[in-house]
């Protein structure tokens, strides 16, 4: 009787112990996080006047979402083409972070310092001085190669031919290079997904591919039957993390109509509109969850 | 005499013909992997000597065809005219208190939330995790609008109200200062704070439970064993969440060019705008063509990257090498 008391004491005083560890993030979660989302759902229904000293709201229904999607020319296409974007962006991102991270996986002379060299888009690419790089039309046109005539960039101009020639219809040759015109800002978005993937890769156990070389299985068979079903929960991140990144960019079209929304003081407008591109974000995600849920359930 | 070429190397070098297809193909491996490689770091380089080329380029010099990389004459004319139109000195003493303070304030609470989630099991504890996720799913635009009113009228959640006959203030404007990104940090609701005790969280997970329990036995309490044991032990985790945090909150431009709107902004707001800025300092004149302005622009981009270019030069030997072990797998 004594000592289940006893134990009951450690179980709960353990219990406290956690939840005191934990007690910072409730309380800036409450403060910084839930009571900002609350109040611009709020906002979403409202409008709102903002003075010196306080600011005001009333009711308007649906109207701000009304206005956004029936009247203002710019969000309803920025949201479909901005969404569209995802199917090939995500995909290019993933798969080339991950061919890098299998690479820098590998040993070879040099190893450090290459790696040093790899990650430097997590330092580079999240800032403003990339922008900057990209929109000096010497740097791209150095860079790729293309012809800057009359104070714009043809890109891909040869391959735009070529593809022209070859029979390929107007719309999948711009799709085609809008691959390669993009590859510079979509390579530069790989570095957290390599570092993730990096750490993926150093957790699978060797002993699966000593076991495989006994088998006789080659390289490739090693990818797909060993590789990538034990990156999958990773790959899941990696992809969640890509879509958040993209969605979230602040020279995405729709972050910048919030802003200037924002500074014009239209508060109503830019919330719903975070709103419904919120939505947007959370149904895309739920799709590459039950994805992934497939994928993984097939496997195991 | 030799019907094929392998055949004859084969015979040549007394080896059997399957030694020989493994170097060859070994061999060529290696080496589409070196121009690979080579390929690469040229395209992860290419922005960082571009900049530092453009930008100790003399602006007179600019229409010179003849110069692709390396400039003729090296001048510093753009840098000081950059460091002028950027306010470079407070800005970057602004952006450093920043990231610095919400830097060491995030690693701290988030390592302890993280800790709190990994180890124990509680009242909540689900549910609580699954508000970080929720935290790193919602973007920070949704909620950015109203985080700004917050930071407006900052009063604490009520608490400022209740103290204010004593201290005779209702409300703080928390605006172009710093305790914008340090406030919430404090509390692991800071920029990215749900990514860092994920992070943390699965690192501490992946620890043996033994030096716990060894410390335990010793007498120490929860949170002394967090400090003496767990801490210690997780340097590369708190060195590559260290790095992150501070390169996230140095490049900010989202919250940045909210919250801030006096003539100091954090670098990254300032470049955002420094093409209009340098116009207005009078550095350079409208009649000036956009190749005289590259070198201005290009300048101010190398100075904003710079600092943490060092930092993580600095401590890049210890982030490439611990990220192996961080297990932000899980």
């Amino acid at each position: 009787m004594e000592k289940r008391k006893l134990r009951m004491n450690l179980t709960t005083r353990n219990s406290w112990n956690g939840f005191f560890f934990v007690l910072p993030f409730y309380i800036g979660f409450m403060l910084f996080f839930l009571h900002p989302l609350i109040q611009s759902l709020l906002f979403a229904f409202h409008s709102v006047k903002i003075d010196v000293k306080e600011y005001t709201m009333s009711f308007m229904g649906l109207k701000n979402f009304n206005y956004i999607f029936a009247q203002d020319a710019d969000y309803k296409i920025n949201l479909i083409f901005g969404s569209l974007d995802l199917f090939w962006k995500v995909p290019v991102i993933v798969i080339s972070s991950l061919f890098f991270a299998m690479i820098l996986n590998q040993k070879f002379f040099g190893r450090g310092f290459i790696r040093a060299v790899f990650f430097l888009p997590v330092i580079i690419a999240t800032g403003v001085a990339m922008d900057v790089v990209q929109g000096d039309m010497i740097a791209s046109s150095i860079f790729t190669g293309n012809v800057v005539s009359g104070g714009e960039i043809s890109h891909s101009s040869a391959l735009r031919s070529l593809l022209l020639e070859a029979g390929m219809s107007e719309a999948v040759t711009r799709s085609i290079t809008a691959v390669f015109d993009n590859m510079f800002s979509l390579m530069w978005k790989t570095g957290i997904q390599m570092i993730v993937f990096l750490a993926g890769l150093q957790s699978i156990s060797p002993s699966l591919y000593e076991a495989s070389a006994i088998e006789g299985a080659t390289a490739w068979e090693n990818f797909w039957k060993i590789t990538l079903p034990m990156l999958l929960p990773i790959t899941m991140v990696n992809v969640i993390y890509t879509i958040i990144d993209l969605f979230t960019d602040s020279k995405n079209a729709i972050m910048l109509q919030v802003l200037s929304n924002i500074n014009t003081l239209r508060l109503g407008w830019a919330s719903a509109m975070a709103w419904a591109y919120f939505f947007v974000i959370a149904l895309v995600l739920a799709i590459v969850f039950i994805v992934f849920s497939r994928l993984s359930r097939n496997h195991s | 005499m030799f019907n094929t070429l392998a055949e004859y190397l084969t015979l040549k070098h007394h080896r059997s013909p399957q030694i020989f297809k493994y170097k060859v193909s070994g061999f060529v491996v290696k080496t589409f992997r070196l121009l690979f490689i080579i390929g690469l770091s040229y395209l992860f380089l290419f922005p960082v000597f571009y900049m530092l080329s453009a930008s100790l380029q003399d602006p007179a010099m600019a229409h010179d065809p003849s110069v692709i990389w390396i400039p003729k004459q090296i001048s510093l004319a753009s840098f000081n005219g950059a460091i002028k139109a950027l306010n470079y000195w407070e800005s970057a003493i602004l952006t450093f208190i920043i990231a610095a303070g919400s830097t060491v304030a995030s690693v701290v609470s988030c390592s302890v939330v993280g800790y709190g989630f990994a180890r124990f099991r509680f009242f909540s504890s689900r549910i609580g995790f699954m508000l970080v996720v929720l935290t790193i799913i919602v973007p920070p635009q949704t909620i950015a609008i109203s985080s700004y009113l917050n930071f407006r009228f900052f009063d604490f959640g009520g608490i400022l109200k209740l103290f204010s006959p004593l201290t005779g203030i209702t409300e703080w404007n928390l605006l172009n200062t710093p305790w914008v990104f340090i406030i919430p940090s404090l509390f692991a609701a800071g920029l990215r704070s749900g990514l860092f005790i994920l992070i943390f969280r699965q690192f501490f997970k992946g620890m043996p439970r033994d030096l716990e329990e060894a410390a335990k036995i010793d007498g120490c309490g929860a949170l002394k064993t967090f400090i003496r044991v767990m801490i210690p032990l997780s340097i590369p985790a708190y060195i590559t969440v260290l790095l992150f945090s501070f390169i996230w909150h140095w490049n900010d431009l989202y919250s940045s060019s909210m919250f801030f709107t006096l003539e100091i902004r954090p670098l990254s707001v300032m470049l955002n705008g420094l093409l209009s800025s340098l116009k207005d300092s009078g550095v350079i004149d409208s009649a000036m063509t956009t190749f005289e302005m590259r070198s201005y622009m290009q300048a101010g981009a190398f100075l904003t990257i710079l600092p943490p270019l060092i930092i993580y030069i600095f401590t890049q030997r210890y982030f490439t090498e611990s990220i192996e072990r961080t297990g932000i797998v899980g």
